[in-house]
């Protein structure tokens, strides 16, 4: 199958008080028409900067996309001016955060809002914009009659609909949410997934979702690529890591789940911390925390490292480690 | 086992005054926890967890009920014996970037309770016990005179347990300690709770909307919505046999990793809703689905099965008890 | 991105005071500099200067009145023909003296009252910040002119009522700057670990609200310098024969359009003066700023 989204050897770095930060280093993606790709990683791993450049939305000053390439729909965006960025987004990519306080504005109504999005794109008509705006209200679960509403009224779950709804209202073939649910309550959060689900399936609408909690992966996602320190360290289907984990990093993101640890007192948890993006490890970005690392993963002295690419276990999982374990 | 009885609610209470009205962020709450417990206390943003915590330990004045301490009423003292209370009972803070004083060196921080506690003689005294409490929690000496912003989250948590821990106190409440921390770092800050917990014996409150964290790490657990406790049972028997139409909804809508399990979630209908001036009867009943004209009536926390409290007037009808 | 910043700096475990850090981001800051180097000169200028002009403060040539600026006389002299340099300097001494010494007790007292209101809030707050109100809607040059008539002319009454008028802006400042400190979590924690009141308002509020009070208080002593020298121009405040700048003004008003040197000397001195600190009270603004927490 084509792939609908493709990413290639992607590069970012910032610049921050003169030093380098290796935010992205050479990450691949793919992800097919109607799929779901789960990314899964700790704060800082790089997760949101590659969701940010594929809406080539990166901070002007400081941010760099060194080298790669991102093809959508047999289009390399990196290779699009600004202006032909601006059609792409909203109408063929549009990205949820996960803030949803900060993402409305205060001022105007939840509907004004979603027919701005409408008419800034496909709509020409105002009153055809504000019927749709009602429309895309009721498909996330808003009655019509709150468009007149502004976001103060609404409870946090609410907003995060609203948000959903402006993101879905031109028919994005890729939506990329940025933890979504993080900010919600368990309950709020089952209902917000739910309707997320539904809309991708309805829609046919090809997804990244960006998280930390492996149990939202779990229940929403085709395939999960599991990112540490700006690289991909394990990827493949659901099944294939979540029943068949390969790479120490992942093994210890399960480990550290109080949900796998029942009946046992002690988690195993990943010891030390997550490395400085500024002065990353030799080898293997992972080296230093992991329990199996040998002295092939720290690299040779040039500071390459040879072999530990990505290594294909089982057809469509692959693992970037040098181990078998 | 009354002897054995460390702190005991009772009916406790506190209201806010907002513009609207009252906010009954704890509204007639009562048990009792054990020395060397740990109890969890579970329920979604605004359902008044973290102030029946700061109530208990007396940062927050209570409007009504009683809170004692290994039998001593303490919810009004002042003056000395509120000293000598608020040695006992301690907490550590959700969010370790707010939690420390940015002006503050880590030492200086964990050396302050021990200045206002009067045990020790002299500044090499306490820098001894400071040392001695960093090396507990798994603070590098060299991190001593940093400042708060040059360490990361899962440490700077562990300088807020120092600090609660340098008065040896008899109580902790952990207000989401973990959440706002990755995972990895999660783990390894729950078991250092742990490992302290079975050093010193203290009991913990645990505080979190977190149910797997909670399930981890707790004897008990206390399930909360707007202001009520709704149920109270130990941990696995929660879990497994919960009678609650809330904690069933609750811990259904946890996302599993278990991938082969079928997902079988509970539906709520709406929001949650707000705590000012709530009407009599179960606060519940309107996501509930199995509200009926008797939940209109004001209910009560029974002891449904042995330990097992519940507060719901259709408890028995609902789980065919 | 705050938590690479954060780990950046974790890494470099240089033992970085937070003295160090805003002397290192002042310092980085042009405004900051030029303004630091404008300020050191003039207070030098008025230190050591008038020592060094050849003349003294009294010294007098009656032909010289008014005369314009000349190699004997740089910046000329006044109306009974003494030199204007020399006056200039020796009046720099009162006027940076009064700015400053009003402009730092004001808000010594003005962050005390914020700190109570702000800390203790409910009905304390109500009182001391409706009080305040009334204080600062009265306009500061009637304030003077009150506390001149009520206790006379004279440095101390001068300081008195330039001091009076300066605590309502460090009061209302330091009380919000409380009010968003107070609810964080560290408060708590000292509550729950014994501190006492003043422990914490000393200790822990103190230097986490100080910060914006440090700005406004330099921006504070420029005001405080103009209406020291307008005090003297309209008679009170300090009297003649002492020099200070706005009397210095206020000899010189007649004589605008003939000896336009007798009030450009010490207008620009003003001026250059208040620039100054200005200039530094925004580098200490662009220093103080990003705050040095997660």
């Amino acid at each position: 199958m084509e792939n609908f989204l493709e990413i290639r050897d992607l590069v970012v770095e910032y610049t921050q008080n003169r030093d380098t930060v290796h935010a992205v280093n050479s990450v691949s993606l793919s992800l097919g028409k109607g799929k779901t790709l789960g990314l899964v990683g700790e704060t800082g791993a790089g997760k949101t900067t590659i969701a940010k450049s594929i809406m080539r939305i990166l901070p002007d000053v400081g941010a760099r996309i060194v080298s790669g390439e991102i093809w959508l729909d047999g289009e390399n965006l990196l290779e699009k001016t600004e202006d032909e960025m601006y059609d792409i987004r909203g109408s063929k990519a549009a990205m949820i955060f996960q803030d949803p306080m900060t993402a409305l504005n205060p001022l105007m109504t939840v509907g004004d809002q979603i027919s701005e999005v409408l008419l800034l794109h496909n709509v020409k008509d105002k009153k055809e914009a504000m019927e749709k705006a009602g429309d895309m209200l009721e498909m996330v679960g808003i009655p019509r009659e709150r468009y007149v509403e502004y976001p103060h009224q609404f409870s946090g779950g609410m907003k995060q609909r609203v948000v959903i709804a402006m993101a879905l209202a031109c028919d994005p073939e890729l939506l990329l949410a940025d933890e979504p649910t993080t900010a919600l309550d368990v309950t709020i959060q089952a209902q917000v997934l739910d309707m997320i689900r539904k809309l991708r399936d309805k829609l046919n609408t090809s997804m990244i979702l960006i998280t930390h909690d492996l149990g939202v992966v779990a229940e929403t996602c085709d395939s999960v690529a599991v990112i540490y320190a700006g690289q991909v360290v394990e990827s493949g289907t659901k099944e294939d890591l979540f029943d068949h984990p390969a790479h120490p990093y992942t093994k210890g993101l399960f480990g550290s789940l109080p949900s796998m640890a029942v009946g046992e007192k002690r988690l195993h948890s990943i010891k030390g911390l997550p490395p400085d993006p500024t002065n990353l490890p030799t080898g293997c970005a992972f080296w230093p925390r992991c329990p199996y690392a040998t002295d092939a993963c720290k690299g040779d002295s040039a500071g390459g490292a040879p072999g530990i690419s990505g290594r294909e276990i089982t057809p469509g999982h692959f693992v970037r480690c040098l181990k078998e374990v | 086992m009354a002897d054995n009885t460390l702190l005991e609610i009772k009916h406790l209470k506190k209201y806010f005054r907002v513009p609207a009205g009252q906010n009954h962020a704890v509204d007639d709450v009562s048990f009792s926890i054990q020395r060397g417990e740990t109890l969890g206390v579970v329920g979604e943003s605004g359902c008044g967890k973290s102030t029946l915590g700061r109530t208990i330990i007396r940062l927050l004045e209570a409007t009504d009920g009683q809170v004692l301490l290994n039998g001593q009423d303490i919810t009004h003292v002042s003056g000395h014996k509120l000293r000598e209370a608020r040695e006992k009972l301690q907490i550590v803070f959700q969010d370790p970037y707010s939690s420390l004083n940015p002006r503050l060196r880590i030492e200086s921080t964990i050396m302050e309770p021990l200045q206002h506690s009067g045990r020790f003689k002299n500044k090499a005294e306490m820098r001894e016990e400071a040392n001695r409490l960093m090396e507990l929690v798994g603070i590098d000496e060299r991190l001593r005179q940093s400042y708060p912003h040059e360490l990361d989250g899962g440490r700077r948590q562990r300088v807020g347990i120092a600090r609660a821990l340098a008065l040896n106190p008899d109580f902790i409440v952990c207000d989401e300690p973990v959440s706002a921390l990755d995972v990895s770092i999660q783990a390894q800050v729950l078991n250092l709770l742990m490992d302290l917990q079975e050093k010193m014996g203290m009991a913990y409150m645990f505080v979190t909307h977190d149910l797997s964290v909670v399930r981890h790490i707790s004897n008990n657990i206390l399930v909360m919505y707007l202001g009520q406790a709704v149920e109270k049972a130990p941990t696995e028997e929660l879990f497994e046999k919960s009678l609650h139409p809330y904690t069933k909804a609750l811990l259904s809508a946890i996302p599993s990793v278990d991938i082969h399990r079928p997902m079988k979630r509970i539906e709520l209908k709406g929001e949650i809703t707000s705590p000012i001036n709530p009407k009599p009867g179960c606060r519940f009943a309107a996501r509930c689905p199995y509200a009926s004209p008797q939940c209109e009536a004001p209910q009560t926390l029974e002891e449904v099965l042995p330990g097992h409290f519940v507060q719901c007037c259709r408890c028995k009808e609902i789980n065919s008890l | 991105m705050t938590d690479v910043k954060e780990k950046e700096s974790a890494k470099s475990k240089r033992k970085s005071s937070m003295t160090a850090e805003f002397a290192r981001r002042l310092v980085k800051s042009w405004s900051a500099k030029l303004g630091l180097i404008l300020m050191l000169f003039i207070i030098l200028a008025c230190l050591i200067g008038p020592y060094f002009t050849g003349y003294d403060l009294n010294w007098q040539d009656q032909s010289l009145m008014r005369a314009g600026p000349s190699a004997q006389h740089i910046f000329g002299c006044d109306t009974l023909g003494r030199d204007m340099l020399t006056r200039l300097l020796y009046g720099g001494r009162y006027s940076l003296l009064m700015g400053i010494t009003s402009a730092v007790l004001g808000a010594v007292v003005g962050i005390a009252i914020g700190l109570i209101a702000g800390y203790f809030g409910g009905f304390t707050e109500t009182i001391i910040m409706r009080f305040m109100d009334v204080w600062s809607s009265l306009p500061g040059m009637l304030l003077c002119i009150l506390v001149s008539a009520a206790m006379g002319n004279g440095f101390f009454p001068t300081v008195l009522a330039l001091t009076i008028g300066s605590i309502p802006g460090g009061a209302r400042m330091t009380r919000g700057q409380v009010l968003s400190e107070r609810s964080r979590e560290y408060i708590e924690a000292a509550e729950s670990i014994n501190c006492s009141k003043l422990s914490i308002m000393f200790k822990h509020l103190l230097p986490n609200v100080i910060q914006p009070s440090i700005v406004i208080t330099t921006m504070s002593v420029g005001s405080t310098i103009n209406m020291a020298a307008s005090l003297s121009y309209i008679g009170l405040g300090i009297q003649p024969p002492a020099p200070e700048w706005g009397a210095l003004l206020a000899d010189g008003k007649n004589y605008v359009t003939t000896n336009p040197h007798l009030i450009a000397v010490p207008g620009i001195a003003i001026a250059l003066t208040v620039l100054a600190i200005n200039l530094l009270g925004d580098g200490l603004r662009d220093a103080l700023d990003p705050k040095l927490r997660g």
